[in-house]
């Protein structure tokens, strides 16, 4: 296990509102190697962004990480005074947002964000980072690299927006990359290219990342491994072939079923009924349970835990519980 | 194409805006297609190909530059506010973000009837009895009626926009990208509603989307939009399986699959689309294409042209392709219903 590059272990993050305490991140437990990358999915409100922000302690006030460990090349993030950590943000880890028109700053041109990380963080400075400015955006696939440095972010189209976050994200040669619905904003012929470029940066620079997307299509192309997330908790979590093939948790084939296949226009959608629980007050049981057609009496009572099932697969749920009363592996279907 | 089946007929449509800056916005150049009567025609294309206008154009919620509307054989460009009015309900719209078109200081019953009590549809009980039965319609519970928009979820919200929009029994629905602020769970509720709707009531819709996956769930026929035009145009499952305009084809390409199977085709556009503001002469798509360029694709529009039976595409390039479809769509075909 030597190119496990981060681990989350059981990590929880807490914001207390007027209506009492949420849990948008709710023992979340991940790994990821060297090179690898790890899809986060799930729909909006299910804690994905939260997970991501807590793993760099950025979690916005009130929000605050009440337990849990994020170890980072096996020393854990959490322990690190604020000074440490932030030569780690930007340096070691890399992070892309949805937005990138809300993360540049519109007041300065775009080659001066890019030195500028690359100066706080003593990688270059002076001509050196202007030079290494170019060629990071030549990499990114701008054209005439040198005269955009000059442009001020809105004078930037989305997807040369989004080039520029990612080569500002990747300018210290980071070892993880966090990208956060990097291509949501973005038409499909632009997320495309966005998406082979970071797909690009992986395998040129063994580049590990944690991609956080609510889209499967996404997911299924260009992932490694994959944990679907609901209600702040990971229910389901594999290596992302295996896991899209035979989805295990109901949570998980309903979100296939209702995903409409370009490929495959026979296959109907399927909608799942009823909606997010309330994470301030969750069910007792099972939080998928309101919304399960499996769901039966101990899914109403009881939490499940997060069990191995199967080579490298780790479920959530109550039908995997007690493998001598299913008929066999693979369970259900 | 048959008049008579065409409930709703662009001819020539025409938009631009000029900006302060004096400079010409062409959102819809020369646009003619019909909508026909009971079908979902899907219109698709990325942000700024000029979707939204049209969309808004065919409701006349826009004057055209040039161009007629026709509806039901009449031309709506040449009606004034009073004749207009007449037609009003016959065509309704359903938009993006459910929360900004609902008013937030009424409640859902408020939101749902005034159309009908514009159209003096009943005594005040027969109006409330018909707001119950389009909410039980849409899936709501009535017992919600009082409730206020911010109370409902985002999915229910949408419900009610597409109550209060069959409200006035229309003919014609315009939806311009009605699940695209939803999740997918959400969002496949409010696109088999659609459907059920559309089936049951025998609408017309024109559904508009950026996304090519919801539009294939819904549409019996697809037209995708480039740079204010439309380049193809056809059967949903033929404009799917067998592409005939590039732009198609890439587009297809682009949209990332659930599976191993690999895209059957790779095709990366590079750059950006070209401004609306900025339209290159010749084929607008020429800057971006892929194929083997002619003189005449830098220096002619292409017109849309019949390839296939129905099935048109605006290219020089494109040949009639006769590869046998491989998945039949049942759009037509039974529903299931949800998973309870």
């Amino acid at each position: 296990m030597s190119q496990l590059l981060l681990q989350v272990l059981n990590l929880q993050t807490r914001l207390l509102t007027h209506r009492g305490a949420l849990c948008p991140v709710d023992g979340v437990s991940l790994a990821i190697r060297r090179g690898e990358t790890v899809a986060l999915v799930g729909e909006s409100g299910c804690g994905k962004s939260m997970t991501a922000l807590s793993l760099v302690r950025l979690v916005p006030r009130p929000g605050r990480i009440v337990s849990g460990q994020v170890l980072f090349d096996g020393e854990d993030l959490l322990l690190k005074p604020d000074a440490e950590m932030r030569r780690i943000r930007g340096r070691r880890i890399g992070m892309v947002f949805q937005d990138p028109l809300s993360t540049l700053n519109p007041t300065l041109r775009v080659g001066h964000q890019i030195e500028e990380s690359l100066r706080v963080h003593g990688v270059a400075r002076g001509p050196a980072a202007r030079q290494r400015s170019v060629e990071l955006l030549e990499a990114m696939g701008i054209p005439s690299a040198r005269e955009r440095l000059q442009s001020y972010p809105h004078e930037l189209s989305g997807g040369m927006r989004q080039r520029v976050m990612i080569a500002i994200a990747v300018s210290c040669e980071p070892d993880l990359l966090i990208a956060d619905e990097p291509t949501t904003a973005l038409d499909v012929t632009l997320q495309a290219q966005i998406m082979d470029l970071l797909a690009r940066l992986k395998a040129e620079r063994g580049l590990a990342i944690l991609l956080i997307t609510h889209d499967l299509g996404v997911v299924s192309q260009f992932s490694d491994c994959v944990a679907v997330m609901y209600a702040g908790q990971i229910v389901e979590q594999g290596p992302t072939a295996d896991l899209l093939q035979n989805p295990r948790h109901p949570y998980t084939q309903g979100l296939l079923r209702c995903v409409p296949r370009l490929g495959r226009p026979d296959l109907e959608i399927l909608p799942i009924e009823g909606s997010v629980p309330d994470t301030v007050s969750p069910p007792p049981g099972c939080r998928f349970a309101p919304r399960c057609p499996e769901a039966w009496n101990r899914c109403w009572t009881e939490m499940p835990a997060l069990r191995p099932h199967g080579e490298g697969r780790t479920v959530r749920c109550h039908l995997y519980a007690e493998p001598q009363l299913l008929a066999g592996e693979g369970g259900m279907e | 194409m048959n008049q008579e089946n065409a409930l709703v007929r662009a001819e020539d449509l025409t938009r631009h805006f000029v900006t302060d800056l004096g400079r010409t916005v062409r959102a819809v150049d020369n646009v003619t297609f019909d909508v026909l009567r009971g079908e979902t025609l899907g219109l698709v294309g990325e942000s700024g190909c000029g979707k939204t206008t049209l969309g808004r154009l065919l409701c006349r919620f826009q004057e055209p530059t040039r161009g007629k509307v026709f509806f039901d054989g009449v031309d709506l460009t040449g009606l004034g506010p009073g004749e207009l009015r007449r037609f009003r309900p016959r065509i309704q719209m359903i938009f993006q973000d459910p929360l900004s078109s609902l008013n937030p200081h009424k409640t859902a019953e408020q939101i749902i009837d005034p159309p009908l009590r514009i159209r003096r549809y009943g005594t005040p009980s027969a109006i409330r009895d018909r707001v119950t039965e389009l909410m039980q319609l849409v899936g709501l519970d009535a017992s919600h009626a009082p409730k206020f928009p911010h109370q409902f979820s985002g999915g229910q919200q949408q419900r009610i926009a597409i109550a209060r929009a069959l409200a006035a029994q229309p003919d014609f629905i315009v939806a311009d990208e009605p699940v695209a602020s939803l999740d997918v769970s959400i969002q496949a509720q409010i696109l088999s509603l659609l459907r059920r709707l559309q089936k049951q009531l025998r609408l017309t819709v024109l559904f508009i989307s950026h996304d090519l996956g919801v539009v294939s769930c819904v549409s019996h026929r697809i037209a995708v939009m480039y740079l204010g035009r439309i380049v193809e145009i056809g059967p949903a499952h033929a404009v799917l399986q067998r592409p005939l305009h590039p732009y198609t084809r890439a587009l297809l390409a682009a949209v990332p699959q659930i599976g191993p199977e690999p895209r059957s085709e790779r095709i990366r556009l590079s750059g950006d689309p070209p401004s609306p503001m900025d339209v290159p002469a010749g084929c607008r798509f020429h800057t971006r294409c892929y194929l083997k360029l002619t003189s005449e694709c830098h220096t002619q529009e292409p017109a849309l042209r019949e390839l296939i039976s129905g099935h048109r595409a605006a290219c020089h390039l494109a040949e009639p392709v006769s590869d046998p479809v491989r998945y039949p769509l049942n759009v037509n075909g039974p529903f299931p219903g949800p998973i309870s």
